[in-house]
């Protein structure tokens, strides 16, 4: 049985659970929305002009001012949306018929690039409000021309004027107490709890698939310490541990949020992994690679991985979930990063101004991840068991 | 039986060792200092006034927050050293470096009395601005520590011998070395004779003193292990002492204790509950697979699975307590303002009253995990050999299910007890911070906001016990439900 | 005396992939103190059969869509469920295939007879732990007493079918019916619970239904012989007959697989192919895609052949007397 023939196999089966696979195009359609928030919300404008100047895309510069968007995690997935839409635009149209593997290697260069170029680049626009701009503008008798996204806003910018608006269709779920538009603040959400899911999600398991694949494969003492370790860290509870945690770190960003999450939550895939690793330990391909004199790290992580490599996916996807619910708790109670719009942090305003749209969109938007990620987690485990394999 | 668990209590310790440890290198390695807030306020570093800066020393030390983490090497320090450091803390080095000059201070404080003998030999030196650097630092340095449970007669001529060292200080002409900031070099000659007289009254001191500040090997070797914040913190674990909170100075031990009633009740009942729900909803589902209420309830379970419990509350809170659109219940605590003006029985149903919603949270997370398994387990034993053994021959379809196959569809369901308990105290910090109960979980997060590290490593140390409790009842009690488990 | 008649049984499977005919339209009797051997290979519906009788089977997906069973003269099938609780455990016993996992680990083996006992019989606690001692002995159990508060896991395979069998003649039941009873078991612990059976046939005048795909065990301890393929019942034969003179083309195919048959130093024959999914059984005769003898007419439903006193066939093209020795051969 051949890996990729397993895959396609597991995939096959995947699709036919009409729920789950309907689940993951949802959070893939999620994760075009984290991309493609700036499109949809924003308060530069997407083209400029005063008078006969020239056109100006104020926007597309704000995509990587370090003035507009703060945190790096902004800046990734706007070289993502940068990189994203021509190539998809690219695909589409069927102008790219190269293998997409070389094509995807394209793109993962030029995106490193272009971050790297971002990264260390400032070209510090000063914090301008482009609304506010042109009725200054405009009073002043000077025409402009400006098309705006969807939703005119900043997720930060402050609107004093405006605060607690209901519903409208300027603003599709009304403004916060600070008068900043809801919905914008969601749609960028979007980008933290992906982030938060994924990334953190990859790194404990990356930590908690070695510890556990060392303990299988090792056994004897390196495998009790292991063991130990695991056991001690599944009697803390996992939420306080965070919080301590979360709470000793100075000047806290997502990026401290998603290691915390990792540090505590390894071992579930470490204990999977081991398990697995024992149970391979005595199987025939690996006693042969044994015997054959191939490395130690060729074996456990050539031979052996990729057939412990199941169960690990489907971790991983119920991971994402309570990754992400695990970081809107944190912003919740206030101790996650306060400077991104998390749906957490949204619904802790919600709470304290007992404003119901603050308290819904957030929680339903919470929900509906969740939701998602379990049901593909679901479908996942169903179609990776062979029980249930028709 | 008892063998077991005597054996299993036996091996609480290492695991409760193995837990404290790793608590400490969280509270201990994580960036920014714990404690550090509590006494900077606002102001930065290098604004803190003289007063502010002995209090937070007193604070260090009464917290050992002033001792080396794992291994102390302070005795080593040589005059070179120390120099160097007095030269860092006071900017007079060429690296005008803030953050240097920081670390050089808190250094210079935090090493107390193993900076005696170093600064003694630097008396010596012929910049008077390092002599009367160091004369200001053998101020702080021969600080004798008051403890409040200490013997007070000693404690009233330490207290003396500290005010009284406070003015062997140069005479007034070299400035107070904490505001030097310039290069100008004031004449030697003058400085060195302005500290003449305070260099000789510490000499003489130093010479009845010295046993104080000099170490035989033996002692050395000891305090290099035992004179740091890993064995203090061992020295107060051991005594259960968990220190005082840095907030309120309490005993923060007592405190955890009183507030474990609020959230042992509160999860108990709720796990009470999602097991008196779980287990029939369980049954009924297993036995009628496929039917229309079978669904019903998956769906529900399902949705209840991934609704964020701090949402659930705060929904509940906002729609039926805070009058939007209804005010039945109280909008938080445990119970009422002044509760010993009621009679015992109306005092149990205004508590009963407060806990309805977050009982109601509480048990609705506790009952989604719980579902899962008590349906999975049910199905997998109502498809069982034995079943259908107790079937042929011939038991009604309620003892089938009652007896047979619901003893063993439990079974699961008492592990997961062990592991439920942590995730329903961890449930605690949101429920209790949403419905303003005053349990563990609300205290903990008060003591993560005040940066009170006393009282987070107390709440942290005291859940983990009580998981390892709950994993020890939930094993015996699955090795009594499952004779197969054998208590050997 | 005919002791359970079956008419025409039909038990399906309604699954998500199809409906499956597990047993279709099966029928055979047993008699009084008779060991009748129902045998085929797996799949073939011998212990949806079985399960059937005691309307058992896992429901849903499984029904009994058509059929009677006649029990004493009553309806099996259509008697109402708690009519049929009395008849469980009382007068139609049933051992299962697994002895370990068919006890319920969490009571002792005591616990799990004594319910039998005290619900069919009303004994009370004192006399229902004698009668288990009594049974324990009877079935071969050393040092019964002691047996009687063991769990499920302190005790062997052949220990816990002992128990088992134990549990199903209890309330001395008039049949039977023991699916695979030894299959999970050791050689020698087989055949002393073969023996078993056989004694009490001879004592008691137990009627039993013995499912096996061992035609050995058949030839030892059977009075008749069913042989089913597919869901039906091929060939009904008393045991001699069926050895001697098989008639149905998969009987004789089963006796060829066995090594006895074989002359020494020839190959081991063997059926060509397996047996078709319940899914899409073949039209007409069921066994024609495996079978060295099948025509064009096969496509139809193949009639019953009386080929001797008792000896039954469903087959176009049934061996007559003698004619399979040249196919062994």
């Amino acid at each position: 049985m051949s890996s990729a023939r397993y895959s396609d196999l597991v995939w096959h089966q995947f699709k036919k659970y009409t729920l789950a696979y309907r689940s993951l195009q949802m959070l893939v359609a999620l994760l075009l929305l984290a991309v493609f928030a700036p499109l949809l919300a924003s308060d530069k404008p997407l083209l400029w002009r005063v008078s006969n100047g020239p056109w100006e895309s104020p926007w597309f510069w704000s995509l990587f001012d370090r003035n507009v968007y703060e945190g790096t995690l902004d800046i990734v997935f706007n070289v993502m949306l940068v990189l994203g839409v021509p190539s998809f635009f690219l695909f589409f149209v069927g102008a790219v018929r190269e293998p997409p593997v070389r094509t995807l290697r394209v793109l993962l260069v030029l995106f490193g690039i272009l971050l790297l170029f971002t990264l260390f680049h400032h070209p510090s626009h000063a914090k301008i409000s482009y609304p506010d701009l042109e009725k200054i503008m405009i009073a002043e008798g000077q025409e402009v021309t400006s098309v705006y996204p969807l939703l005119p806003f900043g997720f930060q910018s402050v609107d004093l004027s405006n605060v607690r608006s209901p519903i409208s269709w300027a603003h599709p779920l009304g403004t916060d107490n600070a008068g900043r538009d809801v919905c914008t603040r969601m749609i960028y959400g979007t980008r933290i709890s992906m982030t938060v899911g994924l990334f953190s999600v990859a790194l404990y398991m990356v930590i908690g698939t070695i510890l556990g694949a060392l303990a299988g494969y090792y056994g004897g003492r390196v495998d009790a310490l292991i063991l130990r370790l695991i056991e001690v860290m599944l009697s803390i509870p996992s939420l306080f541990l965070i919080l301590a945690m979360a709470a000793f770190v100075e000047k806290r960003s997502i990026f401290h949020v998603m290691l915390i999450i990792a540090a505590v939550l390894w071992t579930t895939p470490a204990r999977l992994v081991r398990g697995e690793f024992m149970r391979l330990r005595s199987m025939e391909f690996v006693v042969a690679a044994v015997a054959s004199g191939f490395g130690k790290r060729h074996i456990m992580f050539r031979e052996m991985l990729p057939n412990a490599l199941g169960p690990v996916l489907v971790t991983a996807t119920f991971g994402v979930a309570s990754s992400i619910l695990i970081e809107s708790t944190v912003s919740f109670l206030g101790l996650g990063d306060i400077t991104v719009p998390s749906w957490g942090q949204i619904l802790n305003t919600g709470r304290s101004t007992g404003m119901w749209t603050l308290i819904l969109a957030p929680g339903i938007a919470i929900f509906i991840t969740v939701s998602l990620l379990n049901l593909v987690g679901e479908g996942l485990r169903d179609a990776m068991d062979p029980k249930l394999r028709q | 039986m008892w063998a077991y668990i005597a054996r299993r209590l036996l091996t609480m310790p290492p695991t409760l060792f193995f837990i404290s440890l790793i608590i400490f290198g969280v509270l201990n390695l994580a960036p920014g200092r714990p404690g550090e807030s509590a006494q900077i306020s606002g102001a930065g570093e290098s604004k803190r006034s003289s007063a502010q800066r002995e209090s937070f020393r007193i604070f260090k030390e009464q917290f050992h927050l002033d001792k080396p983490i794992i291994l102390n090497t302070r005795m080593f320090l040589t005059a070179d050293d120390v120099e160097k450091k007095l030269v860092d803390a006071h900017g007079w080095g060429d690296v005008h470096d803030i953050k240097r000059r920081i670390r050089a201070r808190n250094m210079l404080e935090d090493a107390g009395e193993y900076l005696v003998g170093p600064l003694i030999a630097l008396l010596d030196h012929p910049d008077p601005r390092l002599v009367s650097a160091s004369i200001e630092q053998l101020i702080e340095a021969s600080q004798r520590q008051i403890k409040p449970d200490g013997d007070r007669l000693l404690n009233q001529t330490a207290q003396r011998g500290n005010e009284e060292r406070k003015s062997w200080r140069c005479t007034a002409t070299i400035p107070a070395p904490a505001v030097i900031h310039t290069k100008d070099v004031i004449p030697a000659k003058a400085g060195i004779q302005s500290c003449t007289s305070a260099v000789a009254q510490w000499k003489t001191w130093f010479l009845d003193n010295a046993n104080h500040y000099t170490w035989s090997a033996l002692e050395k070797t000891r305090r290099v292990f035992f004179d740091t914040r890993f064995s203090y913190y061992w020295r107060n674990l051991l005594h259960l002492d968990f220190g005082k909170s840095t907030v309120d100075r309490s005993d923060v031990f007592d405190v955890v204790l009183s507030k474990l009633k609020y959230s042992i009740s509160l999860s108990l009942i709720s796990m009470l509950l999602a097991y008196l729900i779980a287990v029939p909803l369980g049954i009924y589902s297993a036995v009628r697979q496929g039917s229309v209420g079978e669904h019903l309830s998956t769906l529900a379970l399902f949705v209840l699975y991934s609704l964020p419990t701090f949402f659930t509350g705060t929904v509940l809170l906002r729609l039926l307590s805070e009058g939007d659109p209804l005010a039945w219940f109280p909008t938080g605590g445990f119970e009422s303002q002044d509760p010993h003006r009621l009679t015992t029985l109306a005092s149990m149903r205004d508590v009963m009253w407060h806990l309805v919603l977050p009982v109601a949270t509480y048990t609705s997370v506790t009952l989604a995990a719980l579902s899962r398994y008590a349906r999975s387990g049910i199905i997998d034993v109502i498809r069982s050999d034995y079943v259908r053994t107790a079937r042929a021959k011939g038991l009604g379809e309620w003892t089938v299910i009652i007896k047979h196959a619901g003893r063993n569809g439990m079974i699961p369901l008492l592990t997961l007890l062990g592991g439920l308990l942590p995730v329903l105290l961890s449930g605690s910090v949101v429920i209790e911070v949403v419905f303003n109960i005053p349990g563990m979980g609300l205290y903990l997060y008060e003591a993560i906001n005040n940066r009170d590290y006393n009282a987070v490593m107390a709440v942290l140390v005291a859940a983990s016990f009580l998981t390892l409790v709950g994993v020890l009842i939930s094993d015996i009690s699955y090795a009594i439900a499952d004779p197969r488990i054998s208590l050997e | 005396m005919k002791l359970l008649e079956i008419h025409d049984l039909k038990t399906h499977f309604f699954t998500d992939a199809g409906i499956l005919p597990s047993v279709d339209g099966i029928s055979f009797e047993i008699n009084q103190g008779e060991i009748l051997g129902v045998v085929g290979e797996s799949g073939c519906g011998k212990s949806v059969t079985a399960m059937s009788i005691l309307r058992i089977i896992p429901e849903p997906p499984g029904r009994i869509v058509a059929g009677r069973i006649l029990f004493d003269g009553h309806d099996l099938v259509s008697m109402p469920i708690e009519a049929l609780r009395k008849i469980r455990g009382r007068d139609i016993a049933m051992i299962f295939q697994e002895p370990m996992t068919s006890l319920n680990p969490v009571y002792t083996v005591g616990e799990q007879l004594r319910e039998v006992l005290s619900l069919h019989l009303g004994l009370d606690d004192d006399a229902a732990r004698a009668r288990i001692v009594e049974m324990f002995s009877l079935v071969g159990i050393s040092e019964p007493a002691m047996r009687v508060d063991a769990y499920p896991h302190q005790m062997s395979g052949g220990m816990k079918q002992r128990v088992m069998i134990a549990m199903a003649l209890c309330c001395s039941p008039r049949l039977l019916i023991a699916d695979e009873p030894t299959t999970a078991l050791d050689v020698t612990v087989q055949a002393q619970i073969l023996n078993l059976l056989v004694k009490l046939r001879d004592e008691r005048g137990l009627g039993v239904m013995l499912i096996t795909h061992d035609l050995g065990v058949v030839a030892e301890t059977c009075d008749r012989v069913v042989v089913m393929y597919a869901g039906r019942v091929v060939e009904t034969a008393c045991v001699q007959d069926l050895f001697a003179h098989p008639s149905h083309p998969y009987t004789v195919g089963l006796l060829q697989s066995l090594p006895d048959a074989a002359k020494p130093g020839s190959r081991l024959q063997t059926i060509p192919g397996n047996v078709p999914s319940p899914l899409n059984f073949p039209t007409g005769c069921r066994f024609r895609d495996r079978c060295s003898r099948a025509s064009s007419a096969c496509s139809l439903e193949p009639p019953l052949h009386v080929v001797g006193d008792g000896h039954e066939v469903r087959c176009h093209h049934p061996y007559q007397g003698g004619e399979h020795e040249h196919a062994i051969a």
